[in-house]
Order: C-alpha cells, then structure tokens, then sequence
C-alpha cells in the first residue's frame, strides 16, 4: 500500500512537470507569433479596448524580461487563472467550466460506444479467423480509418435528419419546448445519438483491430486450455477467461487516445452544433479570441494528463501483475 | 499458436495493395496533369448553380451554390491534397529523423530530454493544437504544412529512438566506432539506412493521416482561402445539405478512396519490408 | 477393472488443408487406480492424445479423426459438447506442462480453484472457497488461507503446479492426466510434486495418465506404460516386464538413454547412449516402420510393411517385426 501511495506521488509530480511544460510552449506560440502577445490575444479581435489591454500587459508584464514574463505566465496558470476571454468578457475558467459537461457527455458517450462495439466486432472477428465475419470486419474497421470524422457526420445527417427524419441533426435541446425531468434527459439523448455515434465510429475501427489481434494472442494461451479442461462453458472461457485478459491494452490505448477524441469532439461540435467546448474553440478563432483558444488548448492538455494518470491507477488495479514500483 | 494469416488473407492483403497503388496512381495523375486536360477554373462561376452531377456534360460532376464547377475543384484539391500530405510528412519525417536519431545514438540525459519533449508534445491534442497553430500564425499552405508536420513528427522520433538503439549495439556498428569512423559518418551510411524501412511504412501512413488532417482543417475554414480544397469544398456543400447534399458527399468519397489507397499501400509496405512485424 | 477403453484413435492435425495424424490408431485400457505412463520423444504425440481424451484440442487445427475413447461405456468422441463438460474437470481432469502458464494471470488461484469446484458441484461461493482453502492444504501448499487470494504471479512454480493439482483433484476424479507435471520445474521441486501426485493417488483413488519423456521417473510411479513413437504405440506392458525386457528396438534405446548411477556429481558417468536422427517429420512418414530410419536391426520388410501391436508374452506387447520373430 505504502508503495502504491509513492507510486501515485511520482507519476502525479511527473504529471506536474508535462504540465508545467505544456504551458512553457504555449507561452512560447504566443511569442513567437508576430505581434506582441496581448495584441494576438486581445488586440486582433479589431476593437483593442486600450485600457484592457493595457491591464492585460501588466498583468503579464510585458514590459519585463522574458523570464520573469514566463514566471508570471505560469504563476497565473497555477492559479488557474486563464485570463479573460476578450470576446465574452467573462473569465476564460468560467466558459470552460460552463461548455465541459456537454464534451464530456459527448466523449464518454462515444467512448462506451466505440468501447463495446470495438469489444463486440473484435471477439466476434477473432472467434473465426479468416471467415467471413472476420474478412467483413476487419474491412469495415479500415474504412474506419479512412473516412473523415465531418463528413461521417454529414452523411449521417443526411441520411438519418434529412431523408429519414429520425434524428435531430443540430444542437443538445429541442429548442422552445418545456420537458419534465425525465422528458428533458431523453431529449439529450435523442439529440446525442448522431454526434456520439459520428464520433465512436472513428474510435471503433482502431477498438476492432486490437481487440480482435489481442484476442487471437490470448486465445493461444495455455491457461486457456486449463479452462477448457475444467469443464467451463465456452461462452464462460470466452468472457470471463479470454476477454478479461484481451481488454486490459484497450484501456492504456483509452490513454493514448484520449487527446485525439477531443480533437475529434471539436469536428463533430461544429458539424452537429453541439455546444461543448469543440465549438467554443472554433467560434473563438473566428472571434480571434485567442486568451480563450489557448485556454482550452491548455485545458485539454491537462485532461489528457489526469485521463492517462487514471489510466495508469486504473491499469494498476486491473492487472494484479504489475507490481508497483517505488 | 501465433497468429497466422491464412493463405487467401496474404492474397487479399497483397490485392488490396495493388488496388491501393492503382487508385494512389489515379490521384496522382489527377493531380499532375489532370489540370491540363481539363481547364476549367475552380473558382470560375458559369452561371448555373446547384447543379447535380450527369444534368450537364459541361459539368460532368455538377456545380455548386455559386455555379463553381465540382470536378475542377476535386482536380485543384488533389493537388492541395497530395502537395500538403507529402510535404508535412517529409517535414516532420525530418524532425522525427533528428530528435530520435539523436536520442538513440547519444542516449543517457540526450535521451532522456528529448524524450520528454516528445511526450510532451504527444500529450497536447494534436488537432486542437494545429488550429491554435494555424489560426496564430494565419492561414496559408506554408503554415498548414509546418503545423501539421508540428504536431506529428513525435511517434517517428519514438520509432527512430528504438531503431537506433538497437541498431547501435549492432556489430558491424560497433566495429564502425572501433575503428574511429565519424559519429556523422556513422549515423548517414550505417544507422540510418539500415532504420529506412520502418521509417517508409511509418511515413506512409502519416501522409494519409495528413491528408485528413488537413480536410479537417479546411472544413473548418482554415485553409489559405485562395486554396480549393476537398475539405474547403464540403464545407461550402455543408450549407445546402438538404437539396444538394452532392455537393459534400462527392469530396468526401475522393478524399475516402485517397486515405484507403494510402493505408492499403502503407500495410503491404509494411508486409513487404517487415515481415516479422505485424504493424501495429 | 477399467474405467476407460481407447478403441483405434486417430488424432489428425490440419496443415494447409492437409490432414496428418499425430495420434495414429492408438489402442489402450486404463485399469481403475493405476498409473498408466505414456513415454516418449517429445513431438511423438503424447500431448495431443492427452488433448484427445478430454477433448480440449485447439480446434480447427487438430481433431479427433476415427477410433473410440470409451468411458463409462459412453464414447467420448462422439459426445456433444454439454456431455463433455460434466466429464471435463469433475470425472476426468488434467495438469500440464507449465504451471505459471498454465494459470490465468489475473484471477486469485483460489478463484480459479473454486470455478472448478462450483462448475460441478451445488456449493456457495463460501464453501467453494473454504473447500479451495482444503484442497491447497492437501496439496501442503504453506500458508493455505493467505495464499488462496494470491495471484499466480506470486508464487513459484512448484507452487502453482501444486495449485493445478489441487484444482485437478478439487472434484474427485476418476482420472487425472498428468502431462509432463514436473518438466518445468526445478529437480528438487520435481521429486516433491511427484511424491505428492503418488500420495494423493492413493489417497483418492483416482487412475493417472502420466505422460512424460523421463524414464526415470516412469519407473518410480508407474505401474504400466506405453512407449509412444511417432503417434503410434510401439510397446506397452507393465514397468517390470518392459524395463526388464524391452523388446522393441526405440524402448531399449530410450533405457539406454537414461543416466545410470547416482548422478553427475558423483564422478564419472559413462558416456551416454544416444538416440541417432529425430522423430520423423508428419510428412515424411510413409508406409512400413515409422522407427526404421533410426533403426539399428531394421530389416527390409520393415521399411514397407507396418508392424502391429501384437502380445508377445502376458501384458507385454510390441509392435516390431525383428522383435516378434524373435519371440516366435
């Protein structure tokens, strides 16, 4: 226990550190980018307020070295001070905070989905190698690969807004329409099931491929001929035996993933106008807002790291093999 | 019992491969000389907009909302296409080449810095970040290259590290160092051949992933406007999706196959050069 | 009595669509209670007919071609799957070569252990796991009620083949197939895991399938054995009358192979015999003796007819030509 407690210690200070560093190369963008680093961030919205933005330059001291700028930059940044979004006038933390739960409501969505049909094609291709199922399968997971995320998501609108009329194609709310609880909630489902699905769809194809590659290697093993000897139904050999083995790389690729479903979120925000924070950042680049792109380059940054610090615990609690090392 | 393809999945793999380098050479042709053989300006309105595709032979592929010929575009965005998925896959082939190249061969606190960097900047959402980048530093093909190269080069740093690790301890590279060759000399014309194959599957690969990255990036409308691209040109369509949703899905299919093609031929690369590997 | 009748088996393996077997006509009883050792070369076909009696071989590649493996009257070759499963682990239970590989990495093995035992018993998970607790008693594996939650990883390989064993015998079975159980495993921890296979036999019962390539220890457990040669059986008879008189030409080489005296330590051991070539390749048996090739007595008949299976004096049989012209 004692060393699982110092383990979780280190790989958070690591976790600082990327941190910390990540904001050192924001820090960098800003002043390589022409022009002075308050006028990308404020002034090219073309109304440069002059006393924001004069108080913006004191904040980050931009009349002082480098050094101390990149220290105050970063002192602000623990304080999980983002700064002001120059189009909304509101605290950049704040919109963050506001626009997280629909992405993250979109994210996890699309991850249990990607996660349990990447689980389900997978098992079912490695069960028959070379069949049908398995040919079929594995060449519907590279189209996965190949088609573009938006226009997924616009096909899938034309299909099943436009032509069928099944599914709302824009926004989490039916606008203009007063639900209960319970009515209000279905009404988010209702409106999630393209975007989430758009989504999950990318995800899948790679979810397919090792899960089917993991499964063929477990199936191999000679624990699961103990299994097969005890008597156990196939089906039990399978899941409880086989599967519990094959799922646990899907978890640290979860980690790895994660950075690529928020960009992805962003995408399928703007093609669904899913009010999250994928639409924040794109309406702030043509707002030119740039405290608030950053902000959420920065956020997002930092949820990649507490994702793939769970990750890691979670791996830990999953696998009895590996050892915590302090 | 290790995973042995059957004899029909090697036949269909190498089939596909051919298919893929038919189809690449389709695109690539396009590209080149497609220009040449049918000059109609992309962003020349003919007047009749909205049109489907086979109405006109004029506009074998139809017009769209402002009568912009669709086929000129798709030969003007293979172009865009290919120029930016080759040049930000050799930019950051390069890069991947040096901080890896460097990591592997000096190792210790070379390695170690550098390796943090990499995962540094594997931790950054990379799409995310290539908007950041390309909206700072504006829209024009230069910036779209040099972001996406920006955000891709750390998983061939990471290929190059292990290849020269190993390669390294190699005898014929131990006795190169024995006898006092060059650390450059060594590095050019004994490491780094001999690590070209899997840096060529892992190029490949990237240049398909660019591509996208790029449709992506042009959809959302930062592209150097004076370029018309694939993705540029489903985002126009995206506007009038429910009467002419043509107008998206066509760039979407050609933008499809190239990606497929790419990939097909980046596996049997990879069947070819590697056989021990499995890819992943 | 016998409990089980292995009637003309043939297991056939699926190479590029070809089918050769590996178990070629096998033919033999197993008395209840006994030790039945089968020995030989590694690749002649032992594991997979172990495989074949449980039916657990790694389906498409390998299957059951002809022949009966009687049990209970009942044949197993033609069982349907349900039915296999009540035999399977509660009448007939197996332990393998590899212990540590042999476990599931991410389940305690007092789990594993009580799978067994609720698969085929009407038991809480409770009892289940007080019974595992028991059972890794019996099998002296220290410190039984700490150990019943570790993970295999933990623990030697002595240990966890001591866990196979528990989770073996966790039902009582009539027969247990112990396929190369100390291989892998260190000499000293090799005698003591024989030594409590022995014991537990006795103690339950149950029959043993003891397949190994080591003579030495067929002669300590067992009381009967077949000499298995290229998936055929050459020659079978009880542990005195085979060792006393090997008749076959391969079963006097494999007597000839084992060191004599005390062991390495003590001085010199003459050079030992060896057995010249290996197995042959499955496709490269062709008609006559398998064993020919390598066969210092081999005479011309031997290399195109097949020598059978014949009784040459009480339970000692042996298919050879040379060896039963002999014997005429």
């Amino acid at each position: 226990m004692n060393s699982l407690v110092r383990y979780l210690g280190w790989r958070t200070t690591q976790s600082i550190g990327v941190v910390i560093a990540i904001a050192c190369i924001n820090f960098l963008i800003l002043h390589i980018a022409p022009g002075d680093a308050v006028d990308i961030m404020a002034g090219e919205a073309g109304a440069g307020d002059p006393e924001y933005m004069e108080a913006l330059r004191k904040s980050f001291g931009l009349d002082q070295p480098v050094h101390i700028q990149l220290f105050h930059y970063l002192w602000n940044l623990f304080q999980f001070n983002l700064g002001y979004s120059f189009h909304y006038g509101i605290p950049v933390s704040e919109l963050i905070f506001d626009k997280l739960p629909a992405t993250l409501l979109l994210m996890v969505a699309s991850l249990l989905i990607a996660l349990l049909g990447g689980i389900v094609l997978g098992v079912t291709a490695s069960r028959r190698p070379g069949s049908i199922y398995d040919t079929t399968i594995s060449l519907v997971s590279l189209l996965g690969y190949a088609t573009p995320l938006f226009w997924l998501g616009l096909m899938l609108i034309v299909v099943f807004s436009l032509k069928l009329g099944l599914l709302p194609s824009n926004g989490m709310y039916t606008i203009g329409k007063n639900y209960s609880v319970w009515g209000a909630a279905l009404d988010v489902l209702h409106h999630l099931i393209l975007p989430a699905v758009t989504l999950a769809l990318f995800f899948m194809a790679t979810y397919t491929r090792i899960m089917r590659a993991q499964m063929l290697q477990v199936f191999g093993q000679e624990f699961v001929r103990t299994a097969r000897s005890k008597g156990i139904s196939e089906r039990r050999v399978v899941y409880r035996h086989v599967l519990r083995n094959a799922v646990l790389p899907l978890v640290s690729l979860f980690g790895v993933q994660v950075g690529g479903v928020l960009g992805g979120a962003v995408v399928v925000e703007v093609v669904f106008g899913w009010p999250g924070l994928g639409r924040l950042a794109f309406d702030s680049i043509f707002q030119r807002d740039f405290n608030l792109l950053m902000g959420i380059l920065f956020f997002s940054s930092v949820l990649v790291v507490i994702v793939n610090l769970l990750v890691d615990f979670l791996y830990a609690l999953l696998d009895p093999r590996i050892e915590v090392v302090a | 019992m290790t995973q042995k393809p059957s004899f029909l999945s090697l036949l269909l793999r190498n089939k596909a491969a051919a298919m893929g380098l038919v189809v690449l050479a389709v695109v690539l042709l396009t590209a080149i000389i497609g220009p040449f053989l049918y000059q109609v300006d992309p962003w020349a309105i003919t007047g009749q907009t909205l049109l489907w595709p086979g109405v006109d032979p004029a506009h074998p592929l139809g017009t769209d909302v402002l009568g912009r010929d669709v086929l000129s575009g798709l030969i003007s965005g293979a172009r865009i296409s290919l120029l930016i998925g080759v040049s930000a896959t050799a930019a950051s082939v390069m890069v991947g080449i040096v901080i890896g190249g460097l990591a592997g061969y000096f190792r210790g606190q070379v390695d170690n810095v550098l390796m943090r960097l990499t995962e540094i900047f594997q931790t950054i959402p990379s799409f995310i970040f290539v908007i950041m980048l390309v909206a700072v530093f504006h829209p024009s093909i230069t910036v779209v290259v040099l972001s996406i190269a920006t955000v891709s080069w750390p998983p061939v740093a990471r290929l190059v590290r292990g290849e020269f690790l190993s390669l390294r301890q190699r005898p014929y590279v131990q006795s190169c160092i024995v006898v006092g060759m060059g650390e450059l000399r060594i590095i050019f014309t004994q490491i780094l051949p001999n690590a070209m194959a899997p840096i060529v599957v892992t190029a490949s690969i990237m240049v398909a992933s660019a591509i996208l990255i790029e449709a992506g990036l042009a959809f959302l409308g930062l592209q150097d406007p004076n370029v018309m691209s694939w993705g540029a040109m489903i985002g126009f369509g995206r506007t009038v999706l429910r009467t002419a949703w043509y107008l998206s899905a066509i760039p979407g299919i050609v933008i499809f196959f190239t990606v497929l093609a790419i990939s097909l031929v980046g596996e049997g690369l990879n069947d070819a050069l590697n056989p021990r590997g499995t890819g992943q | 009595m016998s409990i089980l009748k292995v009637d003309s088996l043939v297991t056939e393996l699926r190479i590029a669509d070809r089918h050769f077997p590996v178990v070629n006509d096998v033919s033999f009883t197993l008395e209840k209670g006994e030790t039945l050792a089968i020995v030989g070369e590694s690749g002649c076909g032992k594991s997979m007919l172990a495989m074949s009696l449980l039916r657990i071989l790694p389906e498409p590649l390998a299957r059951i071609g002809s022949g009966r493996i009687l049990f209970d009257d009942r044949d197993l070759a033609e069982a349907g799957v349900d039915e296999m499963r009540t035999i399977r682990g509660k009448r007939m239970s197996i332990i393998f070569q590899d212990p540590m590989a042999s476990l599931n990495p991410v389940e305690t093995i007092g789990n594993q252990i009580a799978e067994m035992i609720c698969e085929h018993e009407d038991i809480s998970r409770r009892d289940a796991r007080k019974k595992a607790i028991e059972l890794l008693r019996m099998v002296r594996l220290p410190d039984a009620e700490k150990r019943v939650d570790e993970y295999p990883h933990r623990l030697s390989g002595g240990m966890c083949q001591r866990v196979m064993i528990a989770m073996a015998l966790a039902c009582r079975p009539e027969i247990l197939i112990a396929d190369e159980p100390t291989t892998a495993l260190d000499v000293t921890i090799q005698a003591q895991i024989l030594a409590l296979l022995s014991n537990l036999q006795s103690e339950t019962g149950a029959a043993v399938i003891l397949i190994t390539h080591n003579l030495a220890i067929v002669a300590q457990i067992a009381d009967r054995l077949l000499v298995m040669y290229a998936g055929e059986i050459v020659e079978s008879g009880t542990v005195a009358s085979v060792f006393g008189n090997p008749r076959h030409p391969y079963t006097r080489q494999l007597i000839d192979a084992i060191p004599k005296g005390t062991g390495p330590i003590e001085g010199e051991i003459g050079r030992l015999a060896e057995i010249r070539g290996s197995v042959p390749a499955l496709d490269q048996r062709e008609r006559g003796c398998n064993f020919s090739q390598r066969c210092d007595c081999a005479v011309a008949r031997c290399r195109t007819d097949k020598p059978v299976l014949k009784q040459s004096s009480g339970d000692h049989s042996v298919a050879c030509f040379v060896a039963q012209s002999e014997a005429a």
